[in-house]
C-alpha cells in the first residue's frame, strides 16, 4: 500500500542539504550514499523504511552512473566481466526488491543496522591493514575476460586474468540480493569478491563493481514503484544533494584520508548502526 | 564496434543521462521554491500513467514542478536501461554471440521487474 508523506518545502530542501552531507561523507569514503541516506531519512525525518530505501535506490543510480562514465572513459572497467557478473546482481536485486516489499518496517530496519555494522568492522580493519594495492603486470595471456588498462599512479599498463567465475556469480547474485533488499550499492561485497576471489586488481574492482551498480538498482527500483514506495520530491531532493555531495566527497577523498578521520567513520557507523537496530 | 568505441558510447551514454536528470530534478526543485502554493499537503507517489498522460494530452493541468521531478527520476532509470541496450548492440556488432546471450538475460530479467512493476 501506498503511504502518505506530509512534508513541508523547508523539509524538502533539508532533504537536499542533507543529502549534499550524507554523499560527501559516501564519496570521501568510497562506500556510496545509500549508507547514510537511509538513516538520515529515517533517523531525522521519519520516513518510513520502505520509501527511504526506495529513495536511495534511486540515488545510488545516480551516483553510480556518474562514476562509471568516467572509469568507463579510462578504460579501469572491464565490461564484459560487469556484464557477466549482472546476470548475477540483477536477479538477486529482483529477488531481494520482493523479499523486501513482505518484511516489515522493524525487520528491515534491524537487517539495516546489522549491515551497518559489517561495514563498520570492515572500515576498521583499514585502521590496521596497510593501504591494498595489486600491481599485477603479467600474465601476458589473459583469456576471454581478462583485460588492461593504464595505471597513472603505477604509470605503467596492468594486465590481469579473471578467475573464479562460477563463485563470483554466486556472490554477486548475494550482493544483488542485499542492494535490492536494504537499498545501497553492494560494492562493500563485490570489490572484495572481484578482488579477493576473482584476481582483479583493485582499480578494475572498484570500476567494475561500480559500473553494475546502476543496472542492479533497476532491476528492484521497478518493484518499489509498484507498491508505491517512490516519492517524487523526496527523491528527487535526495538524487540532487546526493549526487552533488558524492562528487565532492570523490575530489576530496584522496586529500584527507586519514587514520583519525577513519576512526571517526567507523565509530559513526556504530552509532548509526545501534540506533537503527532500536529504532522501531 | 570496436571495444574502445563501446566504451566511448557507454562513458558518454552515462554522462549525457546523469546531467539531463540532474537539471531536470534541479529545475523542479528550483520551480517548487518559486512557486511554494504548489507544494501539496502530501508529497505525490511517483505514477508513470498519470504523468504519460500529462504528456500525450498537455501538460496544462500538471504542476510544472513535478513535471520535472518525474522527468528527472525517469530520465535517471532509464539511463542504466540504455547502457544494457548499447552493450548488446556493441557485442553484437563486434559478433560476440556469449556476451550479446549474458545481455539479453540481463534485459530479460530487468523486463520482468518492469512488469511487476508496471504490469
Amino acid at each position: 500500500m501506498p503511504v502518505s508523506l506530509s512534508m513541508s518545502l523547508e523539509t524538502i530542501l533539508l532533504i537536499a542539504v542533507g543529502g549534499v552531507i550524507t554523499g560527501i561523507i559516501g564519496g570521501l569514503f568510497g562506500v556510496g550514499g545509500g549508507i547514510f541516506l537511509i538513516p538520515f531519512l529515517v533517523l531525522l525525518f521519519d520516513v518510513p523504511m520502505h520509501q527511504a530505501i526506495a529513495t536511495s535506490i534511486v540515488a545510488v543510480i545516480a551516483t553510480s552512473s556518474a562514476a562509471a562514465s568516467v572509469n568507463v572513459d579510462r578504460r579501469f572497467t572491464n565490461i564484459r566481466l560487469g556484464v557477466l557478473l549482472e546476470t548475477g546482481t540483477t536477479a538477486g536485486a529482483v529477488l531481494g526488491g520482493i523479499t523486501a516489499n513482505v518484511l516489515s518496517e522493524a525487520v528491515l530496519s534491524r537487517l539495516f543496522g546489522g549491515l551497518i555494522f559489517v561495514v563498520a568492522i570492515l572500515m576498521a580493519r583499514r585502521l590496521w591493514q596497510r593501504a591494498y594495492s595489486r600491481t599485477e603486470t603479467g600474465p601476458s595471456e589473459r583469456g576471454k575476460l581478462g583485460a588492461s588498462y593504464f595505471d597513472p599512479a603505477l604509470n605503467e599498463e596492468v594486465r590481469y586474468r579473471v578467475s573464479r567465475i562460477p563463485a563470483g556469480l554466486g556472490v554477486s547474485f548475494l550482493a544483488g540480493n542485499i542492494s535490492g533488499l536494504l537499498g545501497i550499492g553492494g560494492g562493500i561485497i563485490k570489490v572484495p569478491m572481484m578482488t579477493l576471489l576473482c584476481g582483479l586488481p583493485m582499480k578494475a574492482a572498484a570500476a567494475t563493481s561500480n559500473f553494475m551498480i546502476g543496472v542492479t538498482a533497476l532491476a528492484s527500483v521497478f518493484i518499489y514503484y509498484a507498491n508505491g514506495h517512490v516519492h517524487a520530491m523526496l527523491t528527487g531532493a535526495s538524487v540532487v544533494g546526493v549526487l552533488g555531495g558524492s562528487l565532492v566527497g570523490t575530489y576530496l577523498s584522496g586529500k584527507l584520508h586519514g587514520k583519525i578521520i577513519t576512526g571517526l567513520f567507523v565509530l559513526i557507523l556504530v552509532t548509526i548502526a545501534i540506533r537503527m537496530v532500536l529504532a522501531t | 564496434m570496436h571495444t574502445s568505441k563501446l566504451e566511448k558510447v557507454v562513458s558518454w551514454t552515462l554522462r549525457v543521462g546523469v546531467l539531463a536528470s540532474a537539471s531536470l530534478l534541479v529545475l523542479g526543485i528550483i520551480g517548487l521554491i518559486l512557486q511554494p502554493s504548489m507544494m501539496p499537503p502530501t508529497i505525490p507517489v511517483l505514477n508513470l500513467t498519470e504523468f504519460l498522460e500529462a504528456i500525450a494530452t498537455g501538460t496544462s493541468s500538471f504542476p510544472y514542478p513535478n513535471l520535472f521531478l518525474y522527468a528527472g527520476i525517469i530520465v535517471l532509470v532509464l539511463t542504466p536501461l540504455a547502457r544494457v541496450l548499447i552493450t548488446l548492440f556493441g557485442f553484437a556488432f563486434q559478433k560476440d554471440w556469449t556476451f550479446v546471450v549474458f545481455s539479453l538475460i540481463v534485459l530479460l530479467i530487468i523486463s520482468f521487474s518492469v512488469s511487476l512493476g508496471i504490469g
